[in-house]
């Protein structure tokens, strides 16, 4: 494939997603001057594999490439960050679930955005990144096992977890007190 | 009629609209006689529209949009800033450092793109011989049978170092063609890692390197006259082990 119509075709497909690559990677590495080196290393790859491209969604396209890049810079330069989460470690509390949180117990927390950024951040990379992809993203459970080259049985699951997870920070942030918060049974 | 247990593990796709007509009517029904999980879906519910109303989507900084345009353009690649006769003028240290930068800039450049042709034809090879299968041209673990082979097919001798106490087994050797010369191949293995390892005579000292080229990792270095290259998708930690163990026969 000519250049021209490797460069035309990266514009048609993967340029309108530039937001969406930049914001996955920088979820991913928490942080914008690395996460701009990733997406611009993701970039010369998609320009490069282009040709590779069968159709179907650029966006999905695009954050594969970025995802593999990213995870790839993470191995070599952050390894702890991928760590597997370790219920015993992180001492993931089950009575600290979503299904024991009081909907009106929640409204009520202040500063919404810097908890909810924060606690989500804090999120092990396995969760963190299946949340951005759904909740941020919009992506459905298909196209997120694509991305995330997982079943869709573990989309759901790491959801969940990943979800509880978040719901446990975001209370222990809030400083707020348990009243309101019993396990509904 | 479906139970608390069932409506809990479904619970997540039921919040994201991912069940099927059937499930989905199912929950719906528990749902309406069951108070625990329905409490339970208003706060899954409720931590979803949390995150998309307030966890930031970042955009692309300008830097960055700018950075992808100029790689999808090649003209713009080298670009000079429009200068005034007279702003030239007021600036004349300015201009010569600018000039001095760009001459600096220039020699990288030059330099860059070769390091670079290496570390693709390298990989090239890498993924060439992994595809065709062929991986060896003389099948030996004996590096007493490899390293002759070698002989009158190169005008140098490579190192064929034997690693196969440290786990690294020589699978066997191969001739490949990089950068316009014909180079020796070591073929190592760990596990159902390949780990091509190539050496050609040195120009010059060349610098070090580590890094990743399409999910390879490589690790590059320069020793008596050799240089050495390392191509493998074996996991960095184990790739660093292995080209240590090279490096430190060969000082012998």
């Amino acid at each position: 494939m000519p250049d021209a119509a490797r460069v035309a075709r990266f514009r048609q497909i993967a340029l309108p997603h530039l937001d969406a690559a930049y914001n996955l990677a920088r979820w991913l590495v928490r942080n914008d001057h690395d996460a701009e080196d990733i997406v611009q290393d993701a970039c010369v790859k998609a320009l490069r594999f282009s040709e590779g491209f069968r159709g179907g969604d650029g966006r999905a396209w695009l954050l594969t490439i970025v995802r593999n890049t990213a995870l790839t810079w993470l191995r070599h330069h952050r390894a702890a960050d991928l760590t597997p989460f370790d219920d015993e470690v992180h001492g993931a509390d089950a009575s600290a679930s979503v299904e024991s949180l009081d909907p009106a117990a929640i409204a009520l927390q202040r500063d919404e955005r810097r908890q909810i950024n924060r606690a989500l951040e804090s999120l092990p990379i396995d969760y963190r990144e299946v949340i951005v992809l759904r909740e941020i993203e919009d992506l459905s459970y298909r196209e997120i096992a694509a991305i995330a080259g997982i079943p869709i049985g573990t989309v759901m699951s790491r959801l969940a977890r990943g979800r509880r997870l978040l719901a446990q920070r975001l209370l222990q942030t809030s400083g707020n007190s348990h009243d309101g918060l019993q396990k509904s049974a | 009629m479906m139970d608390c247990k069932r409506a809990l593990e479904l619970m997540p796709a039921a919040v994201d609209g991912e069940l099927a007509i059937p499930e989905a009517l199912d929950i719906e029904q528990h749902l309406e006689t069951c108070a625990a999980c329905s409490r339970t879906h208003a706060a899954q519910r409720l931590l979803r529209e949390r995150l998309q109303a307030h966890a930031t989507r970042h955009r692309a900084p300008a830097a960055l949009v700018e950075s992808v345009e100029r790689l999808l353009d090649p003209r713009r690649r080298f670009r000079w800033p429009s200068w005034q006769p007279q702003a030239l003028r007021r600036h004349i240290p300015s201009f010569a450092a600018a000039v001095a930068l760009g001459f600096a800039i220039g020699l990288v450049l030059l330099r860059q793109p070769m390091v670079e042709r290496v570390q693709d034809a390298v990989v090239a090879s890498h993924v060439r011989a992994l595809m065709a299968s062929r991986a060896v041209d003389v099948d030996s673990d004996d590096r007493h049978v490899v390293k002759p082979w070698f002989g009158g097919r190169l005008d140098y001798s490579p190192q064929v170092i034997d690693l196969r106490a440290s786990g690294f087994p020589l699978a066997g050797a191969r001739l490949d063609y990089i950068d316009g010369r014909p180079v020796a191949a070591l073929v190592y293995h760990r596990r159902q890692h390949i780990i091509d390892v190539y050496e050609w005579p040195a120009q010059r000292t060349s610098n070090e390197f580590q890094g990743t080229r399409q999910g390879y990792h490589l690790i590059h270095w320069a020793d008596a006259g050799l240089a050495y290259w390392v191509v493998s998708d074996l996991e960095p930690g184990e790739l660093n082990d292995f080209a240590r163990m090279l490096r430190t026969r060969d000082a012998r």
